[in-house]
């Protein structure tokens, strides 16, 4: 099993939001703007690197009924960690990102990596995976994010790029918006990005 | 048997780790989170009651007053509602005229570019120097002065009304304490 091959088949063939399609809700309702959608993506790679090491570490040694408890245990306490220190270090963040934080628990892709990959595979695997895994929806929840501020706000990142007489198009930083940006970024990555499945 | 031992125990561990953890990042974070939590109020006492330089809390988290070189020159009140997406928190300075200083919407979730701009100063600034009577939406009451955002009227009149009230309770309880 090729490290390199762990690590890339986040970002594009196995993307954990356009093609796993998992954690749509915290990638839909947070990437109203490019900071929160990138501060969300910086919190959950916290979260996945730790729960996914920790897990593929202890793999052995737990027994496979109580398999999800331990996981939950495991990942919750990662999520309670990133929502002190951002609450310490970073509140306008953390006031911003919301309840959204503490989400991160049930996060299905967080779990999803524990039980079908960190759960089997070696820690140095697990790490390439969750680095990738995050580099993956750190990329779609930024570029998802960036749009809908552009279109929404006339803004990205806070700097207006819109001149302030531009009427923004609100439905972008409304749910409706966040669906249809996701849905030209899955075709976009479908057309262009993903190699074809063998198989 | 044997089984449910090895279960419960691996449980037991994986708690007690994760449990000490937590206990440790909480000693290292509780401070600062609790200190953060003081700035905040702070800076919003300043921003709607900007000629005071003293704030004594009253009534905790709902009523300060506020002073200016050891003079009582009004208070802040904090109040919350209902708005159209959810609670909405807020913050206003009476002056010793009772009138309003300044509003501050301390937490919403309105609509974003609607009933989100109930956060921006146009709206806001309608309301500085404004008795309680004046205090409606002007499509409400022919003595209000208020005008409500377009395409967000339940959540300017959700801030307004409360406002009002927040007022006038304040300076019913106010006057009583006068007797």
């Amino acid at each position: 099993m090729k490290l390199s091959r762990e690590f890339l088949k986040g970002i594009a063939d196995e993307n954990p939001i356009l093609v796993i399609m998992l954690g749509l809700c915290p990638t839909l309702a947070v990437s109203t703007t490019a900071t929160d959608a990138f501060g969300m993506g910086m919190a959950f790679t916290f979260v996945l690197l730790g729960s996914n090491i920790v897990i593929s570490f202890i793999r052995n040694f737990v027994p496979h009924q109580i398999r999800i408890p331990v996981f939950i245990t495991v990942i919750s306490t990662f999520v309670t960690i990133v929502d002190y220190a951002l609450k310490a270090y970073v509140p306008s963040l953390s006031k911003s990102l919301g309840v959204f934080v503490p989400l991160i628990v049930v996060n299905c892709i967080v779990m999803g990596r524990a039980e079908a990959f960190a759960s089997k595979n070696r820690p140095i695997a697990a790490l390439m995976d969750a680095l990738g895994m995050s580099l993956g929806f750190i990329i779609v929840i930024t570029i998802l994010g960036a749009i809908r501020e552009i279109f929404g706000n006339g803004t990205v990142f806070g700097y207006r790029v819109f001149p302030a007489s531009y009427q923004p198009f609100l439905i972008m930083i409304l749910p409706p918006g966040a669906f249809l940006v996701i849905g030209f970024l899955i075709a976009i990555n479908n057309t262009f990005f993903r190699r074809e499945k063998k198989g | 048997m044997k089984n449910f031992v090895r279960m419960s125990f691996t449980l037991f561990v994986v708690c007690v780790v994760a449990g000490s953890l937590l206990a440790v990042v909480n000693r290292a974070t509780k401070d600062r989170i609790a200190e953060n939590a003081i700035r905040e109020t702070e800076s919003a006492l300043k921003e709607v009651f900007p000629s005071a330089t003293d704030f004594r809390e009253e009534v905790k988290d709902k009523l300060w007053d506020a002073y200016n070189d050891g003079e009582k020159i009004g208070a802040v009140l904090k109040t919350s509602t209902q708005g159209y997406g959810g609670i909405i928190e807020i913050m206003l300075g009476v002056d010793n005229q009772n009138r309003v200083s300044e509003v501050k919407i301390v937490k919403h979730s309105e609509t974003p570019g609607l009933g989100s701009k109930i956060v921006l100063d146009p709206f806001l600034d309608q309301f500085k120097e404004k008795t309680a009577e004046e205090i409606f939406l002007k499509r409400d009451n022919p003595s209000g002065t208020i005008d409500a955002i377009t395409a967000a009227t339940i959540s300017s009149r959700a801030v307004t009304n409360q406002i009002r009230k927040a007022l006038q309770s304040y300076i019913e309880s106010y006057i009583k304490e006068q007797h």
